[in-house]
């Protein structure tokens, strides 16, 4: 018996540590592909290593700093968007009963369980017509629509967890609906807001087929310009590219751990 | 007078409904009246752009082909990859819970590939997987193969592993983070009366695990189901050409062969939209059920 359990560990962690491998794994090869040109079959690492495709990337036509800019232009009024889109109708769903509401739930999380590629072709063709808006704003506005569910869903599960008893108590203290929110459920919910942030930030910047056809093709972020590289197979123009694209990524978690550790100290340290 | 009253206590009671206003409407403006304009596209209608056509031809077209057997073998993929990141999630969120909660380092693992593009997934695992890739050395130096033609064809293969593989590598991490949270505090709450009921593992996550996570699992596997019906970079750069995936086919109608091919991309697009439309209203559907018989099961 004791036995059969050792042997079932053992089973276990080795599934665990072949999915984390599966995982890592190809993540380590692309950061060995950038430091290469030329890496012949067997050979386990490279034996020639160079940074061409690096000085490729920050020289002129490899426009590093372009697509990462419309990158984040884009990612950052797709946050906007949300907020001011998502946040309230977040907490409405939780807070407020209302006949309807599983259909305007349901509508909400919609652009998750269908393809919506469909919408953004019709709306590429109504913005062309329309030709007032810029590719930035057009593009955002179709990343809303891929992202806005999941920072619908995760804030309003927040708020659910949150429930309304302080609230209620605030109220019988004669605070305002504005002063409640202001005092009380914004600085509760900052862990919260902070981390559907970066989840639509890095959604957005990994769209590739919604920025294609908003813009016509026109717009460079970053999977646009990586994309052809990919295609036609160069691989170490691609690690670097991708490594560039990770950048940001990582500054941004770096970002989301400092802000909340002093959102913490602030929030729940004074309470404490 | 009276009216007006009425009408702004109404209003005053309502106030704070207004809050899921903004988002509805942008979500019925965008997504559902982008979807009716392609629609109109599709069908026919623009000539002055898409050029004159009798209405409906693009279905017309496309019923006429293979396409049927296109959308079988998409559908089929798309099947297989929600079911086998359903499972495997699920899986290894009940391991981590159970054995590695108080291992940070291991949950990250499964929280890296959600800052992966699927583009960037598609190229890394063709670089490892390929038959001259990383894995293949690998084995040729672990001395299990002595030529990279020994190693088997994962990447343009024939039953489309590699998009297999691909998927897998950015679903299950998906479905892990969606479930973990929900399965550490199923397994929190739910321990001592399980065990002082006498059940085992096994037992507890046959019938008290899996029946109560059943509507956000079912619901994670549609997401990605769907997900994977309307992507294109995966198939694009991992599936030989003649699997005809339905978005990689949609997309060359759409970009090469002029404005006159684009209703049928639509058109193509919609088909998908539907399937999986229908299909969520058979989840949906049988939710309902469910949920009735097991109201039934706890009152009884």
């Amino acid at each position: 018996m004791e036995r059969l359990i050792l042997v079932k560990r053992m089973l276990i962690w080795l599934f665990l540590i072949g999915m984390s491998l599966f995982i890592i794994l190809p993540l380590i090869s692309l950061i060995l592909w950038s430091f290469t040109k030329l890496w012949p079959w067997p050979e386990l690492l490279p034996k020639v290593w160079s940074l061409d495709s690096w000085s490729y990337l920050f020289s002129p036509s490899g426009r590093a700093f372009e697509a990462l800019t419309n990158s984040m232009v884009i990612a950052g009024i797709t946050v906007l968007l949300n907020i001011l889109l998502g946040f309230p109708a977040a907490k409405t769903l939780s807070q407020r009963q209302f006949s309807g509401k599983g259909m305007v739930f349901i509508l909400l999380l919609s652009p998750l369980f269908i393809p919506l590629t469909v919408s953004v072709m019709g709306l590429h063709h109504l913005s062309v017509q329309l030709g007032f808006l810029p590719d930035y704003f057009s593009t955002a506005f179709v990343h809303t629509l891929v992202t806005m569910p999941y920072f619908i869903t995760m804030l309003w599960y927040q708020f659910n967890l949150l429930g309304v008893k302080v609230q209620e108590a605030a109220s019988s203290l004669g605070a305002s609906g504005w002063k409640i929110f202001l005092w009380i459920e914004l600085p509760l919910l900052t862990p919260a807001l902070l981390l559907s942030c970066l989840l639509v930030v890095v959604i957005s910047m990994s769209q590739y087929l919604p920025t294609w056809i908003m813009s016509g093709g026109t717009l460079m972020t970053m999977p646009l310009i990586i994309f052809p590289f990919a295609s036609s197979g160069n691989a170490s123009i691609v690690a670097v590219y991708s490594i560039w694209f990770f950048v940001p990524v990582i500054l941004l978690v770096l970002i989301y751990y400092v802000l909340l550790k002093w959102c913490n100290k602030k929030v729940f340290g004074l309470r404490g | 007078m009276l009216v007006i009253y009425k009408m702004t206590k109404s209003i005053h009671k309502h106030k704070g409904l207004f809050g899921v206003l903004p988002a509805l409407l942008f979500v019925i403006f965008f997504f559902i009246g982008g979807f009716i304009y392609s629609f109109r596209i599709s069908l026919g209608e623009y000539e002055e752009i898409y050029g004159v056509n009798e209405i409906g031809w693009a279905y017309k077209e496309l019923f006429d082909g293979s396409f049927l057997a296109s959308l079988g073998v998409t559908v089929g993929i798309a099947g297989a990859v929600s079911l086998l990141s359903g499972i495997m999630g699920l899986l290894i969120a009940l391991l981590l819970a159970t054995y590695t909660y108080n291992k940070t380092w291991t949950h990250l693992i499964f929280q890296l590939p959600f800052g992966v593009p699927h583009l960037l997934a598609a190229y890394m695992l063709t670089q490892v997987f390929m038959q001259t890739g990383w894995y293949s050395r690998i084995a040729y130096h672990l001395g299990w193969i002595d030529s990279f033609e020994a190693f088997p064809v994962l990447i343009h293969d024939q039953w489309g592993i590699g998009v297999l593989l691909a998927y897998s590598w950015k679903e299950i991490p998906f479905i892990v983070l969606l479930l973990y949270p929900f399965v550490t505090k199923l397994l929190h709450e739910w321990r001592d009366t399980v065990n002082m009921l006498g059940a085992n593992n096994s037992q507890m996550i046959r019938w008290v695990l899996i029946p109560i996570l059943l509507p956000i699992w079912v619901g994670g596997m549609w997401i990605v189901f769907s997900f994977v019906l309307g992507s294109y970079e995966i198939p694009a750069l991992m599936a030989r050409t003649s699997f005809g995936f339905i978005p990689v086919m949609a997309w060359q109608e759409y970009t090469q062969f002029g404005l006159s091919r684009q209703p049928l991309a639509i058109a193509m697009n919609i088909v998908l939209a539907f399937v999986s439309l229908l299909i969520g209203i058979v989840l949906l559907a049988c939710q309902k059920k469910w949920y009735e018989s097991g109201r039934r099961v706890w009152k009884g």
